[in-house]
């Protein structure tokens, strides 16, 4: 009886008694206790060497308990499932020592994990259609984006063709000009096509010619193939490319904006340089009226043909200057000093600059003629 | 109810008589606008600089030509390279003392292995003393300030 | 400090190992005499730097104070350095391994070889200016190999399982690259992983290998080998290796390594050029390039031959074993590349171009 009773001890007063009822305390249960859900069925769903399909279930899970292996997708509450039919396999990996693996083998008796080295066993999966009609549908079909712009491609492949037919053109008509004589004008010219593209895109003159003349042989040998030509017209004919490039490579050459002209020599070129400079001496000196410039400009048109591109670059920038520079003009300047003092302003142009060595704003008059376009 | 109040408002008066008061209180300006140490100049570029971005604010970049940026890492490379040369000699001057330190020590240890044990006492801990000064033949006065202020 | 370094430079006379082009090849200094001068002697007198091209910039750049003078002291320095390098060089009996060491070691801190290699082009090299004969290029080229090409390229051969697919793994050594001059003329390296339009591929490809290691380049041959492992087989419902191009015993330079139809001859072909032709719904085809040294005979410094007679009527192109292959024919991958194929409407163009059957078509779903 006393067992149940705690006894207090007051001030000299006596006792206390506190009565603790311990089997039945807290028997009607509280709110927290009764919180619990119905089971999520947790658990493998498909055990080693079971075999499954694509897409089926591996195992349910709440965390990475099991990690997805080869050929096994994980889901967002990491359900491990089939990616490839095939056969179930509980592994440990070498490479992940902490981790277990679900994997599919591809075949019956094959072991995971696949060595590191070793080529990753593989399931192709697409059926072949026998059916011809579905098979043409099938290749026919286009994905939407590459159908929506087979238009304007096959638009674009056309404007080509038409513009190298009219480049094809222009180069038999030269040929016949510069009385060059090849057995086939089309293989010619074929060729001259494409060395101008290769120029375009920066190969060097020997390698461009190089995979020119290739393209063409390798073009011709397919052809060739397809057609079952003997060996000896084959031979004949690639001896024909050879010549026909070699005598092309001789007598045309390309100029640096990629206009077909007769073939010059080096020599030739450092000759018409010199002479084109000689004539731009002659005419800078005396510059006074526009028809200058204009002779001046008019000098440089055939200049592409024997200058290269920066060379050429380089001459206009000297003798077309916009404006002359200050130091070769310090003699006109003291004339122009002496004759503003005489002739009316409007021949002097008055501009400020600022100066860097005094750090301060220079006002500066200049003849006319040093501007150009003030002629 | 106004009991209450009464008692709270008493609990106050205490409160602020020893506690200082969170609450900012605006008085009547006693400065006038203009006697404020900055003037409106440097305010506004202070004003400014809060706007720009901290980047902007950096030094710009140094851009050094192709020249230039040769000659620095030239520069880099030979100063680098010319105190790796006085780290080795110093590393082998130092490996040298050690070397001769050790020789005469073994030779100490066969002689008198007594000065030998006494010349190894561990001093780990041991400071320089602070006050010692180079002796002179007229020391100062007052050896020491010890209420040297800056 | 750095003043009594000076004062001994000028007493004894400062050396010109780096200004000497008697024996120094010419890629070891600046071709350019403007820009040479400026750097060495300073540009302030000539009016600004020569690399600068426009005047206006030359007049209005500022160049760091005092940087020419101290460049002076710290070339003599260098230069100084430099030369007992050089003179323990030329000693004899000294190791090749060791001897290029050294080289490097003598030519990487001349200024005009940092020069000529930071401001050059590494890839379509000039001789003038980066001559890969040259030990120190080859450093320099290999350490500017690693810090990005040769990572890319691990990393598209991993991800794109080239590698353990094709080989069970490389260890590269060589820069390969890849170009398709003769299809399209386009002058474009290729991207290690790019995906290539049919029409780009349908003629064979150039390589590029650049050595960066000592090799005996007059001795060495070379291999190269293009397979796609991704050839549908049917029969097992996975996929074959197919062997799309091989060339062997070719011989390369440092310099001179664009393989083209200039460098080899029939005889050098293992397997002619199958262009990819993939089938529809087959998914896309990696086509990887594998770069091998061949064995050579350590005892007589000769390389191993591979006989084209005896090797081509046992290679099965449909069904290529490469691994197979290496090991029987003793070869050492050093460099890969890769590029992948899909189906597009120019494949039937390219069947007919080299006379293959019509394409296979597939269903558009995996079952």
């Amino acid at each position: 009886m006393l067992n149940g009773i705690i006894p207090f001890q007051l001030n000299k007063t006596g006792f206390l008694f506190t009565q603790i009822r311990t089997a039945t305390k807290k028997a009607a249960g509280s709110r927290t206790s009764m919180k619990d859900s119905a089971g999520r069925r947790l658990g493998p769903k498909k055990y080693n060497g079971q075999e499954v399909k694509t897409g089926q279930i591996l195992m349910r899970q709440r965390g990475t308990k099991f990690f997805p292996g080869e050929y096994v997708g994980i889901g967002k509450d990491h359900t491990l499932f089939a990616l490839e039919p095939g056969f179930v396999r509980y592994y440990l990996d070498p490479f992940h020592p902490k981790r277990k693996f679900i994997g599919i083998a591809l075949n019956k008796d094959a072991t995971l994990p696949t060595s590191h080295f070793e080529p990753t066993p593989r399931r192709f999966g697409h059926t072949l259609l026998d059916n011809s009609k579905a098979a043409q549908k099938e290749e026919g079909a286009l994905p939407r984006k590459e159908y929506l712009a087979s238009e304007s491609i096959k638009a674009e492949m056309e404007n080509r063709t038409e513009k190298r037919a009219a480049l094809k053109k222009s180069y038999q008509k030269l040929l016949k000009k510069l009385e060059i004589k090849v057995d086939d004008i089309n293989l010619a010219t074929d060729y001259l096509v494409r060395l101008r593209s290769c120029l375009r895109n920066g190969f060097l003159l020997g390698d461009a010619q190089f995979y020119s003349k290739r393209y063409i042989e390798m073009e011709y040998q397919l052809k060739a193939e397809k057609e079952g030509t003997d060996k000896d017209a084959r031979a004949t004919k690639l001896q024909e490319i050879d010549s026909t490039t070699a005598l092309l490579n001789s007598s045309v050459s390309f100029g640096n904006k990629f206009e077909l002209g007769a073939f010059m020599t080096e020599g030739d070129k450092t000759d018409a340089r010199e002479n084109l400079v000689k004539a731009l001496d002659e005419v800078h000196n005396n510059l006074t009226t526009k028809k200058d410039v204009k002779k001046l400009k008019d000098l440089f048109k055939d200049a592409s043909k024997f200058l290269t591109l920066s060379d050429e670059v380089h001459l206009r920038r000297v003798y077309l200057k916009p404006v002359l520079s200050e130091e070769v003009s310090k003699v006109e300047q003291v004339q122009t000093d002496e004759k503003s003092k005489t002739k009316s302003k409007s021949k002097n142009v008055v501009f400020k600059r600022f100066n860097y060595d005094t750090s301060k704003v220079d006002v500066i008059t200049r003849d006319k003629k040093a501007f150009l376009s003030k002629l | 109810m106004l009991s209450v109040s009464c008692v709270k408002s008493n609990q106050k008066n205490i409160m602020t008589s020893w506690v200082k008061s969170l609450n900012q209180v605006r008085y009547k300006r006693t400065k006038s606008k203009g006697s404020s140490s900055i003037t409106p100049q440097t305010q506004r570029i202070i004003t400014q600089l809060s706007v720009l971005s901290a980047r902007k604010k950096q030094p710009k970049m140094l851009k050094l030509s192709k020249e230039d940026l040769i000659k620095h890492q030239t520069i880099q490379t030979a100063w680098n390279t010319y105190q790796d040369i006085l780290q080795n000699e110093r590393q082998t001057m130092l490996k040298l003392q050690y070397n001769k330190m050790d020789e005469a020590m073994t030779i100490l240890k066969d002689i008198s292995p007594k000065l030998y044990n006494q010349a190894n006492i561990d001093e780990s801990g041991k400071v320089f003393p602070m006050e010692m000064r180079v002796p002179t033949d007229y020391p100062p006065r007052k050896l020491w300030y010890y209420d040297y202020k800056k | 400090m750095y003043r009594r370094l000076i004062h001994t430079s000028s007493v004894n006379k400062s050396s010109a190992v780096w200004s000497d082009f008697t024996s120094r090849s010419k890629s070891l200094g600046i071709s350019s005499a403007a820009i040479k001068k400026g750097i060495l002697s300073g540009d302030k007198v000539t009016g600004g730097p020569a690399s600068l091209k426009r005047k206006t910039n030359r007049m209005k750049y500022n160049s760091p104070e005092l940087i020419d003078e101290t460049f002076k002291t710290c070339y003599d320095f260098l230069q100084d350095r430099s030369e007992i390098t050089y003179k323990y060089v030329n000693k004899e009996s000294i190791k090749p391994t060791l001897k290029e060491k050294l080289l490097v070691k003598a030519e990487i801190t001349n200024p005009e070889v940092q020069y000529n290699f930071q401001f050059g082009d590494k890839l379509d090299n000039v001789t003038d200016v980066i001559d890969y004969n040259q030990p120190v290029y080859r450093y320099l080229g290999k350490k500017h190999w690693e810090s990005y090409k040769q990572m890319l390229l691990m990393q598209r051969l991993e991800s794109l399982r080239v590698i353990p697919d094709t080989l069970p793994t490389l260890v590269p050594r060589a820069a390969v690259e890849i170009k398709f001059p003769y299809s399209t003329g386009v002058n474009q390296w290729i991207e290690p992983g790019k995906i290539l339009s049919s029409g780009v591929t349908s003629l064979e490809p150039i390589f590029k290998i650049q050595e960066f290691e000592l090799v005996n380049s007059k001795e060495q041959l070379y291999t190269i080998l293009i397979v796609n492992p991704d050839e549908p087989d049917l029969m097992n419902d996975s996929f074959k290796t197919s062997l799309s191009y091989g060339l062997t015993n070719i011989k390369i330079d440092y310099n001179d390594n664009v393989v083209d139809s200039r460098k080899f001859f029939e005889r050098n072909i293992l397997a002619k050029y199958l262009p990819p032709v993939p089938e529809k719904n087959s998914g896309s085809q990696r086509f990887a390039i594998w770069v091998f040294r061949q064995h050579l005979n350590e005892a007589t410094g000769q390389c191993d031959i591979l006989d084209t007679d005896a090797i081509i009527p046992a290679i099965d192109r449909e069904n290529f074993d490469i691994r197979d292959f290496v090991q029987n024919n003793k070869l050492d991958p050093i460099g890969a590349h890769v590029w992948r194929s899909t189906w597009d409407s120019n494949v039937k163009n390219v069947r007919a171009q080299y006379n293959l059957p019509n394409g296979r078509v597939f269903s558009r779903v995996r079952v």
